[in-house]
């Protein structure tokens, strides 16, 4: 969302910061290192996303500046330097956009080199690199025009192979207050306007559709995220917006009857947790789908977990009690356990039970600890 | 830009296996329209936070974590085995149970477990470097767990012959809390000629306790110790605890009706001395032949002897209900808790421990849950409850639920060790007990653990061609590929790309490889490339590479006219690319030098076609490569025409000679 963003890189080595665009690497022994800093875009930064280490170190930006932009790791120099800084090369800008580019996705890597944006005039635009040897030539694939300011997107994936390609946009923009309507000066803003909408490739056609819009959703959206999916049936696409919303998408059975060879959807709510009591900015999912952080403006990282019946219940509170974020504390930080009350960053919680109750069947065994952070790039905290 | 204008905003992410970065990051009010003039200096600090198990961070949890997976495997395969009616004896991990495959059955498996936790107790208490508080509370949980295992192993599995639930009970009771046989042992040797050993201030209470925990026999033999052991109120008081009935935990109805019997009339017996005003003159012993009369003023001793409301359960159906049947104790588990008066001070144990009274399982492994380390216990307990029939019963006939309920507890707990470098194999296994979710998960697991090394990836490959995942070894294999070609280690990266079988990215590598050696004379990947085998001819590059190699090889170990014949193919046979064909004319210009004979004329002017191809393609609409390949001959062109158009002549007059 706002000016930075984390991704893990190859996996679990490394994050980015989108804000100043640092790489930090986790080195063997645990600690990170600053590997690269460097400046990308003329305007802010909305989001980075990490391509899959199949396709090499690559990853992508978004910007206010109107581009986006797909950047390669190339080692610092030949020869044993082992501390000097690997640089990243900009492969491409994609200047397509008009307006500010909202988010940028890469697809599942079983479709190949593809990647998504989405402009705040409310155009996804498909890119794919026909040779994945050769990052400096994207084309735009497809262009699909949503009608609403996007402000996130999210590709389904999918390991099965019955299951088309699909993408989810959300939108953040603001119901108009009654007076402008009345004016008539904004007449195509619908109050209660479905915000979600899903869009689906279609293997006829050739192009994408729209598959489905989310009318229970009318609120503004500002992250957007299917859950990795294996062995499922159905997709599942969290929705952080006045809370957080878990969408079951149904494939209908007798659904490649119909003439367009789209996907119908039964759509059904499978939870909305409302204990941010506030906005909620960001949802992500575990590798395996199975549990959600969901992170709102009350400063809390809430995970969310499904017991074996399929029913959703926080897990784990994650406050952050630094207060300040600039606040010179130590560098060396001890671990922070559960129940413990460090004056520093993280404390998760003592008990899930205790926040939610009685409710829970899954939880209150987990633990979270705190493994480091990352304050100054010279720094090295690890406890 | 004012800070007052500034909030912060705390945004997490899942990265990696079970981790989560965390960050704050300052955004301006929304009432702010300058919102979008530039990048904020949001908070520089990320929080690496990752989900903690004690099987990370403690040998003694982790060889618990080990056994228990021996154990746990053994019981699936053998119910497996089971189901299809196969033959299960040539496992030698059946070992551990010291018993015949045959006769395994889930008692054995239980003790098993508490076996392993006992072990893990002591393991922690025996290691003193570690923290005080922390090993002290790790043990208290191994103990509690082996409380809970042994208790559900009474109620719910040891089925085998219509047996008694009393004496399981006294006997749990007493493997846990027999501090009265040890004040019974002291009070017996601290004894000495001066004193009687009543007049020792804990002789009483050890007799108390002893009797509380049906330990009858012990409490005789202190009471004989007594000096006045001959007055009528201990005299009795011996009889009565000598002839006391003792009802066999196993028999069937019969064994039950006749201890009924016996039991009313030692009742009966004990009833009569209380009346007969025998133990007046002693109180301690009135208060004891009370409990054992089950009389009702006993209850308070009762209730003031005992540490804990299970304690208090267990001497009370001893003297109360000696007969109760199983489906009875949840009504008075609750009573004695009520009695306790911990309705609203319950602990995990306590909660655990009363569903097992009350056999609501469900609720059992829930607290667990909640309750216990990482999700070892409850998968472990609702494994074993789900191999026992237990938790369908429950829920009406539907199998689907207890099924689901044991396959989520898996995953749960194999993810969760997955996501540890120790410990991560282990999740693995457990996860291959999980039905196709699990394969999916491994599959995922193998693509996203992510090496360091080439090392590591050959672990993840071995784990990953075990199981058959062949698309997670791809992508394992094409993942440490690209990691070598961004270092520009190039054979390496071929090699890692053939073995994932990643045609494309092979075919990429093997060219990178090619345009190295065509500026590079010295650059030579010989090493790998005789491992290449037959994948080769996936990609014309690769079939290049290998065809050039073999004639560099030749050329080496002096066999000059077999190279010459290679190098005569490489180049008539087109299927060199234009950016390597200067390499190619050079190479066969000097061997023509060097020796003429091995060429013919034909060949020769082949060659020499190929250059006046490439120099006319380059001209007319030529790509890249090929203007770059003239521009690279430039200087030498004119030596490799001469040389050829020399050679051309030497061959033919040859020829023509023979002729």
């Amino acid at each position: 969302m706002w000016p930075l963003t984390i991704m893990a890189r190859g996996w679990p080595h490394a994050l980015v910061t989108n804000k100043s665009r640092l790489v930090w690497d986790l080195d063997l022994h645990g600690s990170w290192h600053c590997t690269s800093s460097w400046k990308a875009h003329s305007g802010s930064v909305w989001k980075v996303t990490w391509a899959h280490p199949e396709f090499g170190q690559v990853l992508a930006t978004c910007s206010f500046d109107r581009t986006a932009a797909v950047w390669e790791e190339i080692p610092a120099g030949d020869g044993p330097g082992e501390t000097a800084r690997s640089h990243w090369i900009r492969r491409t800008n994609m200047v397509d956009s008009r307006t500010s580019v909202t988010d940028v996705k890469f697809a599942p890597r079983q479709l190949g080199l593809q990647l998504a944006t989405s402009s705040s005039d409310g155009v996804v635009r498909i890119y794919e690199a026909p040779d994945v040897m050769n990052l400096s030539t994207w084309t735009v694939q497809y262009e699909i025009q949503a009608k609403m300011p996007i402000s996130c997107l999210t590709w389904n994936c999918s390991f099965s192979s019955k299951h088309l390609p699909l993408l989810a946009v959300g939108s953040d923009e603001v119901a108009a207050p009654q007076g402008t309507i009345a004016g008539g000066q904004t007449s195509n803003v619908v109050i209660g306007a479905a915000k979600v909408v899903l869009y689906e490739y279609s293997e006829n056609s050739r192009r994408w559709a729209k598959a489905e819009s989310l009318n229970a959703v009318t609120e503004p959206v500002h992250d957007i995220t299917f859950a990795p999916n294996f062995g499922r049936s159905y997709h599942l696409l969290a929705i952080a917006s006045r809370d957080v919303k878990l969408v079951i998408l149904r494939p209908l059975e007798d659904s490649t009857e119909t003439a367009t060879g789209l996907t119908k959807f039964s759509v059904e709510i499978a939870a909305r947790f409302e204990d941010h009591y506030s906005v909620v900015w960001r949802v992500s999912w575990n590798i395996t789908g199975t549990i959600l952080a969901s992170s709102g403006d009350d400063n809390c990282v809430r995970l969310w977990k499904a017991n074996y019946a399929g029913v959703w219940r926080c897990v784990e509170v994650l406050r952050d009690d630094t207060g300040s974020a600039h606040t010179s504390a130590d560098s060396e930080l001890p671990p922070i356990s559960t129940g413990q009350s460090g004056g520093h960053s993280y404390v998760p919680l003592s008990a899930a039970a205790a926040v939610s109750g009685s409710q829970t069947l899954v939880g209150g065994a987990t633990k979270y600890y705190k493994l480091g952070s990352i304050k100054n790039q010279n720094q090295v905290p690890w406890h | 830009m004012m800070p007052s204008v500034m909030r912060e905003r705390t945004v997490a992410r899942f990265c990696g296996l079970g981790r989560l970065t965390s960050h704050k990051t300052r955004v301006p009010r929304p009432d702010d329209d300058t919102r979008s003039s530039s990048a904020l200096p949001g908070s520089d600090r990320v929080t690496y936070i990752r989900e903690d198990s004690i099987f990370f961070n403690h040998q003694a949890a982790r060889t618990l974590l080990n056994n228990s997976y021996v154990v746990f495997s053994i019981l699936q395969k053998h119910k497996l085995a089971k189901n299809r009616n196969a033959d299960t004896n040539f496992d030698p991990g059946y070992e551990i149970f010291d018993v015949d495959p045959a006769d395994l059955s889930l008692v054995h498996v239980s003790r098993a477990y508490r076996r392993f936790l006992r072990d893990c107790t002591a393991e922690l208490l025996k290691n003193k470097d570690t923290n005080k508080m922390e090993t002290l509370y790790l043990s208290s949980i191994f103990f509690s767990l082996e409380l809970i295992f042994h208790l559900a192993e009474i109620l719910n599995l040891d089925h085998s012959q219509n047996s008694h639930m009393v004496p399981k009970l006294q006997e749990w009771i007493q493997y846990y809390f027999n501090e009265s046989s040890d004040l019974a042992d002291s009070v017996i040797k601290s004894r000495d000629d001066k004193s009687p050993v009543e007049c020792n201030p804990d002789f009483w209470p050890a007799v108390t306790g002893l009797i509380m925990t049906a330990q009858c026999k012990e409490a005789r033999r202190l009471l004989g110790l007594h000096s006045k052991k001959e007055t009528p109120a201990i005299r009795t008081l011996r009889q009565l605890l000598h002839s006391k009935p003792e009802l066999q935990s196993s028999g069937g109805a019969s064994v039950a009706i006749n201890f009924s019997v016996q039991w009313e009339a030692w009742l009966k017996e004990v009833r009569n001395q209380l009346i007969s005003g025998v133990f007046s003159t002693n109180q301690h012993c009135l208060e004891l032949a009370e409990l054992l009369a089950g009389d009702n003023k006993a209850e308070k001793l009762v209730y003031e002897n005992s540490e804990t409301w299970y304690k208090f359960l267990v001497t009370y159906v001893s003297y109360w209900k000696p007969t109760v049947e199983s489906f009875r104790l949840g009504e008075i588990a609750r009573k004695s808790m009520e009695r306790f008066g911990m309705d609203s001070q319950m602990k995990a144990v306590d909660k655990i421990l009363l569903a097992l009274f009350e056999s609501d399982l469900y609720q059992v492994i829930e607290s667990l849950q909640e309750f216990a380390e990482s999700g070892w216990a409850s998968l472990h307990m609702t494994d074993l409850l789900y191999h026992a029939g237990l938790l369908s019963n429950v829920v009406g006939q539907d199998n689907k639920i207890a099924e689901n309920l044991r396959t989520d507890l898996i995953i749960q707990f194999g993810t969760l060790l997955a996501a540890n470098d120790c410990v991560w194999r282990t999740g693995l296994s457990y996860l291959d007990f999980a039905g196709s979710q699990g394969v999916g998960h491994i599959d995922l697991i193998l693509q996203s653990r992510g090496q360091k090394s080439a090392k590591d990836a050959e672990i993840l490959l071995y784990e990953a061609g075990k199981r058959n995942l062949v698309k997670a070894e791809r992508t394992i294999c094409s993942v440490v590929s690209r990691q070598y070609l961004m270092e520009k280690r190039l054979g390496s990266a071929l090699m890692w790309a053939i073995k994932g079988d990643n045609h494309s990215l092979a075919s990429s590598v093997a060219e990178l490889v090619l345009r190295e050696m065509a500026v590079n004379d010295e650059y030579s990947i010989s090493d790998v490339l005789p491992d290449l085998g037959t994948s080769i001819i996936s990609s014309g590059h690769l079939v290049f590479l290998v065809k050039y190699n073999e004639y560099l090889t030749k050329y080496h170990d002096g066999n000059k006219k077999e190279a010459v014949t290679i190098l005569i193919d490489l180049i008539t046979s087109g299927l060199a690319p234009p950016y390597f064909i200067p390499v190619l004319l050079k190479k066969s210009a000097q061997a023509a030098k060097e020796a003429v004979k091995v060429f013919n004329s034909t060949d020769l002017s082949n060659i020499l076609g190929v250059l006046e191809e490439l120099v006319v393609t380059a001209h007319i609409n030529g790509t890249k490569d090929a203007k770059s390949a003239v521009a690279s001959l430039e200087s030498s062109e004119r030596e490799i025409r001469e040389v050829l158009a020399q050679s051309i002549c030497q061959a033919e007059i040859a020829e023509l000679a023979k002729v």
